[in-house]
């Protein structure tokens, strides 16, 4: 038996299908589009989980089931574990988010840039990662890049997702806990100095100024939701705390 | 490979009887007529198609319907199916044709039927412009097609409630509108069983039947909204006997659009001759499914599926309901849409 989990949602084009076994557990999880945006993204899907997974031995096991003209269906092992709820926000995730950050950190620093510019996975959200047994695997690839963003960006705009959604996101104590995960990753060479200022700005701009990689998706972006004044005030606490040290 | 089938599927066509005509379509003589539009709207949509491109023809005439026609998320059930380079696709009833491109698009050489002259002369105007070769058009009585096992899969998607329904139906003229003419004395249901024994005929042994039609027992029929065939309360889900008579009453002709409960539906694929039927559950309807769960054990994925900003209040109050009766009352009986896999 199989089941239709997503149709095309979001501005996106994809569909996602599961199938199970005669007990009912899940087998295998199906990403297919029909549409030549939704066929592209595909492309980058099976494109960025081969990268992920060269540089780091992970669960996701990708391949190409069906391919026409017009239609591309990729088939992956389903991973057994669970995916924080994006809608929690930072202060109830954050033990997830270190957990990511440190496997950000792990992989990135095993690629080789172009020009000072890395890989994006581009949707790094809290929901594309599942956690089996507290070990991540980034999933759903669909706006990977190569060689666009400089060190960071992804871990920047899963923190800024998660901190949109958490109630208190001026409160200090929140911002003072986002800077720790800010210095870990500056400690780990993991975030390039163009972020060290105004990090929070940078970050949408990079999105505002890379439109093509999210389409009609860019402006739904999460991050894109905060309004000028919170993003002036977040950053100069940031921006204030990155550039203690230096 | 794919151009041996083809040409198979050319000269079965020409054995079973029907005719190639100029603009390319195969004729059997049988034509009928059941379209959202008019007979005098479908001729001004037509003339559009010689001076546009199918979607821009629809988007100046009928844009209201333009996702109904191009949207791909209508052919998202076809994701149950395996259809692959060379599967042979009935598509019944096909309409303007949808799921027939989307059978096509996966890499299925397509026999698109219905009985409307002026929807396949739109399917034929798209499968020019978006070079879908590997589309066959048909035009004959759905109810009377005889290619003997030759799909490897059927699609009849929202046509099983209208195969008892005899004459043309100009449906702005038909929902809900008094209309007295006569039907044959068959019963609606023996009607949609001896299609589905035809359909099964066509089918090659294994081959996979897809059914999508609206659940006789749907949450919103008891909370107000009326039949979707015949635009009446309470005639999807009363005994056939009080519809009919209903139906009678208000609108001068029988209750003939039959839909069924999950049970209901199983039993009469089952009654028509295949060997074995899955049934899943779909939300919010089958037009642009959000959600398709297998109905034995798939009421523990169902999940919020939209978002309430923006829509209206009693949208609101509709999808907290269904939201209440399936994710905590576990009330699959209830779902608005099912969509039947069954197997000869």
């Amino acid at each position: 038996m199989k089941a239709l989990l997503r149709n095309c949602q979001h501005g996106s084009d994809v569909y996602i299908t599961m199938d199970y076994d005669s007990i009912g557990s899940p087998k295998h999880v199906y990403k297919s589009s029909s549409t030549f945006n939704g066929v592209q993204s595909l492309n980058n899907e099976i494109r960025g989980a081969k990268w992920y997974s060269s540089l780091n031995k992970s669960l996701l096991d990708i391949s190409v089931a069906e391919e026409t003209e017009f239609y591309c269906k990729l088939k992956s092992t389903y991973i057994n574990g669970i995916t924080p709820l994006y809608y929690d926000g930072f202060s109830k995730n954050k033990k997830y988010i270190y957990l990511i950050i440190s496997h950000y950190c792990k992989v990135w620093q095993a690629s080789t840039p172009i020009n000072e510019l890395y890989n994006i996975h581009g949707d790094l959200s809290i929901d594309n990662v599942i956690f089996n047994d507290s070990l991540p695997v980034i999933i759903d690839w669909e706006h990977f890049n190569e060689a666009i963003a400089p060190i960071g960006f992804d871990s920047l705009n899963l923190i800024f997702e998660q901190l949109w959604f958490d109630d208190k996101k001026l409160n200090p104590d929140t911002l003072l806990e986002l800077s720790e995960m800010l210095k870990l990753l500056k400690s780990k060479n993991c975030l390039s100095p163009i972020f060290w200022e105004n990090p929070l700005k940078k970050t949408i701009d990079f999105i505002s100024t890379h439109h093509n990689i999210w389409e009609n998706q860019a402006d739904k972006l999460p991050i894109k939701q905060f309004s000028d004044q919170e993003v002036i005030e977040i950053d100069s606490i940031l921006t204030k705390i990155l550039n203690l040290n230096n | 490979m794919k151009k041996i089938i083809f040409n198979n599927i050319e000269k079965n066509l020409q054995n079973s009887g029907y005719t190639k005509n100029k603009s390319g379509f195969f004729e059997s003589g049988n034509s009928g007529y059941w379209s959202n539009l008019d007979k005098d709207e479908n001729f001004k949509f037509i003339e559009l198609l010689h001076k546009f491109t199918p979607l821009e023809a629809v988007r100046k005439f009928i844009p209201n319907q333009e996702n109904q026609i191009f949207s791909e998320k209508r052919e998202a059930a076809l994701e149950l199916l395996d259809i692959t380079n060379e599967s042979i696709c009935i598509d019944y009833g096909c309409m303007w044709g949808v799921m027939s491109v989307g059978m096509a698009k996966r890499g299925g050489i397509v026999i698109a039927i219905d009985q409307t002259e002026e929807s396949l002369e739109f399917l034929n105007a798209r499968k020019k412009y978006e070079k879908l070769n590997s589309l066959f058009i048909v035009q004959d009585d759905i109810r009377k097609v005889n290619l003997k096992e030759i799909s490897d899969f059927a699609v009849v998607n929202g046509v099983l409630e209208w195969v008892p329904e005899f004459g043309d139906v100009e449906l702005k003229k038909f929902f809900g509108k008094k209309m007295n003419r006569d039907y044959p004395t068959s019963n609606p249901k023996d009607v949609q069983i001896d299609f589905l024994k035809r359909v099964k005929n066509n089918l090659k042994d294994g081959g996979k039947l897809l059914i999508s039609i609206e659940n006789r027992f749907d949450y919103t029929q008891f909370i107000g909204k009326k039949d979707p065939h015949v635009d009446l309360l309470f005639t999807s889900f009363l005994p056939r006997f009080l519809s009919n008579a209903i139906s009678k009453l208000i609108l001068k002709r029988p209750y003939r659009n039959y839909i069924y409960s999950f049970k209901g539906l199983k039993n009469l694929i089952l009654e028509a001759g295949y060997k074995k039927v899955d049934l899943y559950m779909v939300f919010p309807h089958y037009h642009m499914p959000e959600l398709i769960l297998p109905y034995n054990s798939g009421i523990n994925m169902y999940k919020k599926y939209y978002s309430l900003r923006g829509v209206s209040f009693k949208r609101k109050i509709v999808w907290t309901i269904e939201y209440v009766l399936m994710k905590y009352l576990r009330g699959k009986f209830f779902s608005s849409s099912i969509i039947a896999i069954a197997t000869k």
